[in-house]
């Protein structure tokens, strides 16, 4: 279809449009949007921003970049997903300015499909070329020996994974910003890096459960009667169980690793959602334009996810930023119970466990600053969730 | 004949984000004692709002009556402290609304909920009041009142439940009952007998009715005097049978004649052209100019906004083309 | 009034029709008896006609409509819509004949899904059947926003933008995007304001003019039905009780809830009014009708008779059918 077959003037506002636009009326909250999407920036250029590799190094007139050169596999795909996700928010940007709204949603539809190929693809590439290295060169001491002519490092010079037992549980000073652990790393190289384990707990997990929830909750809700008597069933002996300690029980029984812990919870707190959908799409099945939908021979695929889920998927939207700050907050008190990721992975909550030392002082500054980051995480979340449901709202008042 | 309740110049308004809503302009009728007066008009067109700023039930924010007088028995009501008005609804003025589904309370009693009523405005113990509810609604018209006092809303029809709400509303004995689109949520035959029941009481007691309908039918059978609405100001103004018989305005005209008639066989209707406009973005000059069929573009109602006129003796128009 | 399916100009057929929900409670949602919502409905609807079903809420229209389209379940019963039984219908059948038949809902509000443009929405069903593409389906949705008197530009908007009236159109426009022979309106103008049910009510006609189309209008106002139906159908609590053309229903009404339906009206001019006979009392209710005939306990001419007998329909001459045992006659 032609791209411009009415004028620019002629086009509605769209219900995203709205929602956005209440949403922009409270400070606050695009305050905590700002907050979140500064940590997202913080944790995609994690390794850009504290590093015990030097950006460049000069070593008898040749330059070497170790940072560069020591870039995982998982660096690679971090930074591919966060391009393909800017492309694709551009894309969306571009559509709402050039393209009717009639044929957006088909549009957007293929370029998500070939977004997440591309990823996909670019994921697999990446595992497969890039080697893992083992660079356990000590560049500082290079540049102090004055076998290194030059060297620019980054902005906190420490590894997360470095130990320096000389200085181990030091409060913040000008060389520690924010103080040592009990090996000697550097709490806010930890913090930094801990916010990749934090904010893909939070998003991983959630989306797992979501997608659980939604698939569960649109079949009790759309078919009703006998199946949705028996899932429901079901549903409520899974929020009988208290979802912390089926937790626990079940990281018992496999390895500590993070993606372990992301699918666990991601499985186990889909109930809300699913009672959510289920209740959206009993009321939507009633209205008149599902109805119609129906009444003109559309396929069932058609009704479920074009007709119904687009309307119904709001309160799982605002659902899921509680479950992100719920997710890490999971995941930090399942490190701080020592059930969380293995060290030398740093994760805020298994820093926050760290406070108290094996010599049983009380290290304050590894209490206070995971804890503060915890707090201002959630708490943005909460935030923009609860006024992502405001927005959302005045129209369901209408 | 006496005015029982007399507007002046009524004016009000809604600030909402989008503007400044004047749902309600220079409305002034009044309403004789022991009558039916009907404000009649389609959605959006004030009515309603007219009779909440009698009530003084407007929200505020994001609602004000901003000007005009509103007298009940020569008293001012927009002068009165909250206290004050507080005793005269109910007490004084009562009124019905539209929804009988929602209007009653789902978890209390008919009794308790009349009773309550009651006891509010009228010193009395416990028992008697009792007594009264039963009554009461015996004299609405509800069967077996003894057992049905015990029953809960939601184990009435849509029409029971009409009754019991006339029921609490009369049973102050008021001078003044609003009735707020009392029969547009019933059926065509319980909204006649609600209809019958209205004039029974307003007999018996000598009460005055407001009656705010959309239904030009139910106006001509039972209003005694009509004020039609449009855009939130009167444009006619008359008894309802002269009115009727002899309409000057023409949106009166036309809704009269875009209306199907039982038992007249046309075969088109005489449908209004357009859209009820919108109240953030009324038309210059007489609101109802773009649909009007005998405006002609006319400078005086492009631009200037007609006022009510007595242009026959008790017949009111804002048209500056009557 | 069976027997007639091989009559050619028949495009509806709905013969002895019931629709039952069952009512459930329990924790085992033991089923404890049936709400005879349709309750042996038969009528034909010829082509090119305008068919009414009038009568209160309750009394189960909507259903009619509804279970004609398969939208409910028909508990017994059949519909020939032309040859095809649609209650047997296989998918393949059920999908020609969805395009065939298409619906206009009461609710302006809730019958456009709020997420859609009025360009995919009107669209979608084109698309979907195959029917165009691309530019042709752009035009063809323009053509069809054009004919119910919206223009084309509105295309790219969301109904949220829309007064109750103008989306009426869109609903319109809708059902007459697959070209379909039946249109099922389920009281498309009782939500809309006194200027714009005018308005809808001549659009309705004129499209009805231009395209041919049979019509099954359903609604409770009987001024209405009576200005836009050829024939009419008198429902009561399930049951059809009287089925005439609409002058003659009007000047001699057999059945005294039509009579009395009639009179209960409010009517502006004094001449028309008719001697009011309002019945007493209020609808049963149809999860426990009244046994006899279902009008009886408020019938004012009741006799013995109608509590114990339920009444057959019966033709009175002129296709003008009844159930009653005691007609009106003037």
């Amino acid at each position: 279809m032609n791209n411009s077959l009415t004028k620019k003037s002629d086009w509605g506002t769209s219900y995203g449009e709205l929602v956005w636009n209440e949403f922009k009326k409270s400070r606050l909250s695009v305050a905590c949007l700002i907050f979140i999407i500064f940590l997202f920036i913080v944790a995609v250029l994690a390794p850009f921003l504290a590093n015990d590799k030097p950006y460049f190094i000069v070593i008898e007139g040749k330059t070497y970049f170790p940072l560069f050169r020591g870039l995982k596999a998982t660096d690679y795909s971090v930074f591919l997903a966060t391009f393909t996700a800017i492309v694709l928010l551009l894309l969306i940007r571009h559509n709402r300015r050039t393209l009717d709204p009639s044929v957006r949603g088909g549009v957007l539809i293929k370029q998500v499909g070939a977004a997440a190929g591309i990823l996909l693809t670019g994921i697999i590439v990446i595992q497969v070329l890039v080697p893992h290295r083992l660079d356990a060169q000590d560049y500082k001491s290079m540049i102090a020996s004055g076998r290194a002519e030059k060297a620019v490092f980054a902005p906190i010079p420490y590894g997360y994974a470095r130990t320096d037992l000389q200085s181990r549980e030091q409060p913040p000073s000008p060389e520690h910003w924010l103080g040592t652990d009990d090996v000697g790393s550097d709490v806010l190289c930890r913090l930094i890096h801990g916010s990749r384990i934090s904010l893909s707990v939070g998003f991983v997990a959630v989306g797992i459960s979501s997608i659980i929830g939604i698939i569960i909750g649109a079949i009790l809700g759309y078919f009703g009667g006998r199946v949705d008597f028996i899932g429901m069933r079901i549903v409520e002996i899974m929020m009988a169980i208290p979802t912390f300690f089926l937790i626990i029980t079940i990281v018992a029984f496999f390895p500590r690793s993070l993606f372990n812990i992301m699918f666990i919870i991601g499985i186990t707190s889909w109930t809300g959602d699913a009672r959510f959908i289920r209740a959206e799409f009993f009321k939507l099945r009633g209205q008149d334009f599902v109805l119609a939908a129906r009444s003109l021979g559309l396929p069932l695929r058609s009704i479920l996810f074009r007709h119904m889920l687009p309307n119904g998927i709001t309160p799982v939207l605002v659902n899921a930023t509680f479950g992100i700050a719920g997710a890490i907050f999971i995941e930090a008190a399942l490190s701080f119970l020592g059930f969380g990721v293995a060290p030398p992975t740093p994760s805020w909550g298994q820093m926050l466990s760290l406070g108290v030392s094996t010599t049983g002082r009380f290290l304050w500054w590894l209490t206070l600053f995971p804890g503060l980051a915890i707090f201002f995480t959630v708490l943005s979340y909460n935030l923009v969730g609860e006024a992502l449901r405001d927005a959302i709202d005045p129209r369901l008042r209408e | 004949m006496t005015d029982l309740l007399k507007i002046e110049g009524l004016n009000t308004q809604f600030h909402t984000e989008a503007g400044i809503v004047k749902a309600v302009q220079d409305v002034s009728f009044s309403v004789k004692k022991g009558k039916t007066f009907a404000l009649v008009g389609e959605s959006g067109c004030g009515k309603s709002v007219t009779a909440l700023s009698v009530m003084r039930l407007i929200p505020d924010p994001p609602g004000k009556v901003v000007g005009g007088r509103i007298f009940l028995n020569g008293s001012n009501l927009l002068e009165l402290n909250e206290k004050e008005m507080r005793k005269v609804r109910g007490n004084r003025i009562a009124m019905i609304f539209q929804e009988p589904m929602t209007s009653l309370n789902p978890v209390y009693t008919i009794g308790d909920q009349i009773v309550e009523a009651i006891r509010l405005h009228q010193k009395k113990d416990p028992e008697s009041s009792w007594r009264e509810a039963v009554e009461v609604l015996r004299r609405v018209g509800i069967s077996d009142p003894e057992r049905r006092v015990y029953e809960y809303p939601y184990q009435m029809s849509g029409g029971m439940r009409q009754r019991v709400m006339i029921a609490m509303g009369i049973s102050c004995e008021p001078e003044l009952l609003i009735a707020d689109e009392p029969t547009t949520a019933l059926d065509v035959t319980i909204q006649a007998q609600i209809l019958d029941l209205l004039d029974e009481l307003k007999e018996r007691n000598r009460m005055s009715v407001l009656m705010i309908t959309h239904n030009l039918g139910i106006v001509a059978e039972r209003a005694d005097d009509v004020a039609v609405m449009y855009a939130s100001r009167i444009a006619e103004m008359a008894d309802s049978q002269t009115l009727f018989m002899n309409p000057l305005h023409p949106y009166t005209r036309g809704l009269l004649e875009s209306l199907p008639k039982l038992g007249e066989q046309v075969d088109r209707l005489a449908a209004i052209p357009g859209n009820v406009p919108n109240p953030l973005n009324f038309p210059s000059g007489c609101k109802f100019h773009p649909r009007c069929p005998i405006c002609e573009e006319d400078p005086r109602c492009l631009e200037i906004e007609p006022l009510l006129e007595e242009k026959e003796p008790g017949h009111y128009a804002a048209c500056w083309k009557v | 009034m069976n027997g007639k399916r091989n009559d050619k100009d028949i495009i509806l057929n709905v013969v002895n029709l019931k629709t039952y929900f069952p009512v459930k409670a329990g924790l085992w949602r033991k089923t404890l008896g049936y709400i005879k919502a349709v309750d042996d409905v038969s009528f034909s609807i010829r082509q090119g006609q305008v068919f009414g079903l009038v009568g209160e809420s309750g009394c189960g229209k909507s259903t009619v409509a509804r279970t004609v389209v398969r939208l409910e379940k028909a508990t017994f019963g059949k519909v020939y819509f032309n040859d095809l039984d649609v209650i047997n219908a296989d998918k393949k059948d059920i999908r020609e004949f969805r395009r065939n038949v298409s619906l206009v809902f009461q609710d302006p509000y809730s019958s456009l899904n709020p997420r859609m443009t009025v360009g995919n929405i009107i669209g979608e069903p084109v698309k979907t059947h195959k029917i165009a593409k691309g530019e042709e389906l752009y035009e063809k949705v323009a053509d069809i926003l054009e004919r119910v008197g919206l223009s084309p530009e509105y295309i790219n908007r969301y109904p949220h933008e829309f007064s109750g009236g103008q989306r009426q159109r869109i609903s319109i426009a809708r059902a007459l995007a697959l070209n379909p022979e039946l249109v099922i309106c389920d009281e498309p103008v009782s939500a809309l304001d006194v200027s714009i049910q005018a308005q809808i009510l001549n659009l309705l006609k004129d499209i009805q003019a231009e395209f041919d189309l049979t019509l099954l209008f359903i609604a409770h106002d009987l001024a209405v039905v009576q200005f836009f139906c050829d024939v009419i159908a008198v429902m009561y609590l399930g049951k059809i009780v009287e089925q005439a053309e609409s002058r003659v229903l009007y000047e001699r009404p057999f059945h005294p809830y039509t009579e009395a339906l009639m009179s209960a009206i409010p009517q502006i001019d004094p001449s028309l009014r008719k001697k009011r006979v309002v019945p007493k009392g209020e609808v049963p209710s149809i999860a426990n009708p009244p046994s006899g005939c279902p009008f009886h306990p408020r019938c004012r001419y009741a006799q013995e008779k109608c509590s114990e007998i339920v009444p057959e329909l019966e033709e009175k001459g002129d296709g003008h059918i009844v159930a009653c045992h005691f007609p009106l006659s003037k």
